[in-house]
């Protein structure tokens, strides 16, 4: 009896050894997402320069709270909105020539910053499939496969560019569907015009250069108020403007907000990507890679809509998925950033030149 | 006439003076007073390479550190545009109508307050510090829901009695732009000339006045011109804030086609695509050191005839106030229709805005939308993440050190003989003309340069630098003048009782030049607290502060919660500000009015 309760209790002794001191399973034994998990949870801590800036300390809070929900990873997620995207990245490529850490591991920008920034070595070329979950869908991975920039981000959140309207002023069926309509002497007063002559550039590009610049020409007749996306808000909420040339998430902001606003893209349906890019020598690289999936999926998306009113065309429920159904209805061409060309054109001596041709016609109306 | 000027004799007299003034800086710098030489001169080394740096942006096209090479491009560029010369013009005008605006109400104001017996002064001076703490872009938003010709509350009024579609009056152009940012920054030159209209001795006055000289005459040909170098000061500092002042230019100019210099910088660097171009910042910054530059010289040559305008002298001074008598009511509406403008209609609109769900204007309608999330959000936003913590340790550290080493430098320029002493006074001015943008770049290079050895780079501490940086020249400016008021003679007596330069600082000076001291540091301190675009520039996780907080949800279309924030600091610093004005009275008034 004795003798049975010892061997009981040699391979009870047996097994916690085995347990407490086997080498962990190879890694190569576990899927990709796992090794990151881990990897995240020994990090604990993750810097992200989020964007849109509408994102505060209480949705980060959220964004936390679900990674853990779902990963089991609990993250201090450090963060800075997202003021000026260009400026980001200037100090991003700064620190990247000048060999100093990077501030943060993960950056939401535009797609061709990101390009820019992946031109000059500062963001991680990733291999996403992997990782995303069966609910993501592979288009938020930026690019496609075999192309020069696939993998370099995966896409949170869109933004359409073109026309909110105040239907409360202005029927649907009075609305203007091009931009040449812009120059209607009847919206003299009332047109809020976004002045980023790099985004008009491109509107060039895929329009036309010589349509596009005598279309604004004859838009600056009418003396658009002009400004930054967020400047025209104010105008239109406070319905100094009925019209606004702007970009998808200031029409949620301003539902969101009681005041009454629709959405009519001119001639093409222009769709600009924003993109979560881990930086090359992050401190945190597995939780930068956890915090992109995860905003990047379903999940994710809701978030970003719910905190920071910023939609996702990929997914239903929110307003770019909206949109984009409605550009398709009305047989509008989609634009986005891998339209061929563009890309090249957006970083090409000739934009430049555009540009500063186009930055003349905002400042001086002709 | 060449071979005259190579001549031995001629090499030998100037080296003779060469050697001459070496022998004199040295005999200076090695003076008992040489710690406060060394201080200025490294404070005047480190601004002097930060502008250096911007200065040399100027000539690179591309990124510095990155992809940067040699060039004229960003002058051509500037120079040959266009628009740059109607923009001038048009900065000109806005530079010169701002500083009528300041000086038609600071002045008035200054004496007011600080030389008459006119009731409610430190209701006065506590709403002359609250000025600051409403957002200067959520003002501009009131005036815009008062006067914009479309929607403006009184265009609408006036629309009922004038048949007019839009209008008839209009805030979009230079006139109104010179009437706000006059508006905005009269408290800044009011601040300015305070402790010099406190230090003017009124047995001057009397004597004017036993003369026979009236009042007014007493006021006009001897307290204006004893306080004339603190209002040139002003002026100079004002004119430079105002040509390089953004939000309104930008609300109520550039949204109308009307370019100023700041909206074309802006132009420069806030590209949605594409790098910034610092270098075309920088240029407009050289451009607006030149104006910088001539006003100096002017300033310091009134300078260099300090004793003229010393008041204080410790024989026999005692301040006395004015009565006004029955023109006090005169005096007394005068200010109350400056804050009625600057702070009660402003007021009333970002109170507005803190409670409804977006901006938009005053209807019965609106009304049913009231709300509280904005001072909710705003609650949060205040407990969360260390931003009030943050930004109490800027507004403490910047206005500590920007009066410490104003102090240091002002007295090196007005008191010492240390050559190029003007140089100094020369450098502590020019960060004011340098667009703040372009330093905050310089700083973050800086930092990036030296992130292996020293942890600067997205620090709290970076933005503390670059607000001190910044604000001497403001430090600088009322000291300077404070300073050229007190006679040497009260330094003297020290000196001669066996007492040293820091002895005599600590025991005269500083007492008798109290009353600057305490305004400036408080008035630097609200400016740090209200800068955002080299505090946006230098963010990271680690500083972030209440102004890029607040900035950051008026950007994102957060109005109330914005508006919100604006409010509850105002009324919050206001109720503390009243509380010390009583429960310290000699600090606020009492010891102002008895130096």
């Amino acid at each position: 009896m004795e003798r049975r309760y010892l061997l009981t209790a040699l391979g009870l002794l047996l097994g916690i050894f085995h347990f407490s001191y086997a080498p962990p399973a190879r890694s190569a034994d576990v899927g990709p997402l796992a090794r990151l998990i881990e990897g995240a949870k020994k990090e604990g801590i993750v810097k992200v320069q989020i964007s849109p800036s509408s994102h505060t300390a209480k949705s980060m809070k959220r964004l936390s709270m679900e990674i853990k929900a779902k990963y089991g990873v609990d993250l201090d997620i450090q963060f800075a909105p997202v003021d000026r995207m260009a400026v980001e990245l200037s100090k991003a490529l700064m620190e990247h020539k000048l060999g100093a850490s990077p501030s943060y591991d993960l950056m939401s920008l535009s797609v061709p910053n990101v390009v820019q920034g992946v031109e000059a070595g500062i963001f991680e070329k990733i291999e996403w499939a992997p990782l995303l979950d069966k609910e993501t869908l592979p288009e938020v991975v930026m690019g496609k496969p075999a192309t020069r920039y696939y993998g370099y981000g995966l896409a949170s959140y869109t933004a359409h560019r073109g026309l909110m309207y105040n239907p409360k002023r202005i029927p649907p069926d009075r609305v203007p569907k091009t931009l040449a309509e812009l120059a209607d002497p009847r919206w003299k007063g009332k047109l809020g015009v976004h002045n980023y002559p790099r985004v008009w550039a491109e509107v060039a590009f895929i329009s036309g250069k010589e349509k596009t610049l005598s279309e604004l020409r004859a838009i600056m007749k009418n003396k658009p108020i002009q400004g930054s996306y967020s400047d025209l808000q104010k105008r239109y909420l406070l319905e100094e403007i009925w019209l606004a040339h702007s970009a998808g998430q200031y029409l949620q902001a301003a539902r969101m907000k009681g005041m009454p606003a629709e959405w009519q893209s001119l001639e093409l349906s222009d769709i600009a990507h924003y993109v979560l890019a881990v930086r090359t020598g992050a401190s945190h690289p597995n939780a930068a890679r956890l915090v992109a999936i995860y905003l990047a999926s379903p999940a994710g998306s809701k978030l970003h809509l719910e905190e920071a009113g910023a939609g996702n065309l990929y997914y239903s429920g929110n307003f770019e998925n909206s949109i984009n159904a409605q550009d398709r209805k009305l047989g509008l061409t989609q634009f986005a950033w891998d339209y061929a060309g563009r890309m090249e054109f957006v970083l090409s001596k000739q934009a430049d030149e555009w540009e500063k041709e186009i930055e003349r016609i905002f400042k001086t109306g002709q | 006439m060449s071979s005259q000027w190579s001549s031995p004799k001629s090499e030998f007299l100037s080296l003779s003076l060469c050697f001459y003034r070496g022998r004199l800086f040295l005999r200076e710098f090695l003076s008992p007073e040489m710690p406060i030489f060394l201080v200025g001169i490294l404070v005047s080394v480190f601004i002097s390479g930060l502008v250096g740096f911007v200065v040399y942006a100027t000539f690179l096209k591309g990124l510095p550190g990155v992809d940067a090479h040699f060039s004229l491009a960003n002058y051509s560029e500037v120079l040959l545009d266009p628009i740059a010369l109607v923009a001038g013009l048009n900065t000109l005008y806005l530079g010169i109508g701002t500083v009528l605006v300041n000086l038609f109400f600071a002045v008035p104001m200054a004496w007011l307050i600080h030389r008459t017996n006119i009731p409610f002064k430190s209701f006065f001076l506590t709403l002359m510090f609250l000025h600051i703490l409403l957002p200067g872009f959520l003002k501009t938003m009131g005036w815009i829901m008062l006067l914009s010709p479309e929607i403006g509350l009184i265009n609408q009024i006036l629309r009922t009695l004038i048949p007019v579609e839009t209008g008839p009056l209009s805030i979009y152009n230079v006139p109104s732009m010179a009437l706000l940012q006059g508006l905005v920054l009269t408290p800044t030159m009011f601040f300015m000339i305070s402790g010099p209209f406190l230090a003017v001795d009124p047995s001057f006055e009397e004597s004017a006045e036993a003369a026979g000289a009236t009042s007014f005459q007493s006021l006009r040909s001897i307290t204006f011109p004893l306080v004339k170098p603190a209002i040139v000061a002003a002026v100079i500092y004002n004119f430079i804030t105002a040509i390089s002042m953004y939000e309104i230019a930008a609300l109520l100019g550039a949204a109308n086609n009307i370019q100023v210099f700041s909206t074309l910088m802006f132009y420069a660097l806030s590209r949605d695509i594409g790098l910034p171009q610092y270098g075309i910042a920088g240029v407009y910054g050289v451009i607006l050191l030149i104006p910088t530059l001539i006003s100096l010289r002017f300033y310091q040559r009134m300078l260099m005839a300090n004793y003229r305008y010393a008041t204080v002298t410790g024989k026999g001074y005692r301040p006395k106030l004015v009565d006004m008598g029955r023109w006090k009511l005169v005096g007394l509406s005068f200010i109350v229709f400056y804050f009625a403008l600057d702070i009660f209609f402003p007021f009333l609109a970002v109170l507005w805005t803190s409670l409804v769900p977006r901006i938009q204007l005053p209807t019965i309608a609106a009304l049913a939308h009231i709300t509280a999330d904005g001072y909710r959000s705003a609650f949060v936003l205040l407990l969360e993440g260390g931003v009030l913590a943050n930004s109490m340790r800027l507004v403490i550290s910047v206005g500590a050190a920007v009066i410490f080493l104003s102090l240091i430098i002002s007295w090196i320029v007005v008191r010492s003989n240390m050559p190029g002493k003007y140089i100094i006074d020369t450098v502590s001015m020019l960060p004011h003309a340098v667009p703040r943008i372009a330093f905050a770049f310089a700083i973050t290079f800086f930092g990036l340069l030296l992130a292996r050895v020293v942890p600067l780079y997205g620090s709290l501490a970076s933005i503390i630098i670059a607000h001190t940086v910044v604000y001497i020249a403001f430090g600088t400016r009322s000291v300077n003048a404070a300073l050229i008021q007190l006679h040497r003679d009260l330094e003297e007596a020290v000196q001669t009782c066996g007492g040293s330069t820091i002895a005599a600082l600590r025991t005269v000076v500083l007492p008798l030049l109290f009353p600057t001291l305490f305004y400036t540091t408080v008035w630097v301190g609200l400016l740090s607290y209200r800068e955002v675009t080299m505090a946006l520039f230098l963010q990271s996780p680690k500083n972030i502060i209440l102004a890029t907080t607040i900035w950051s949800r008026w950007l994102t279309g957060d109005s109330i919660t914005a508006a919100a924030l604006g409010v509850v600091m105002t009324v919050s610093m206001g109720i503390v500000i009243s509380v010390f004005v009583r429960v310290f009275p000699n600090i606020f008034v009492k010891r102002m009015l008895a130096q």
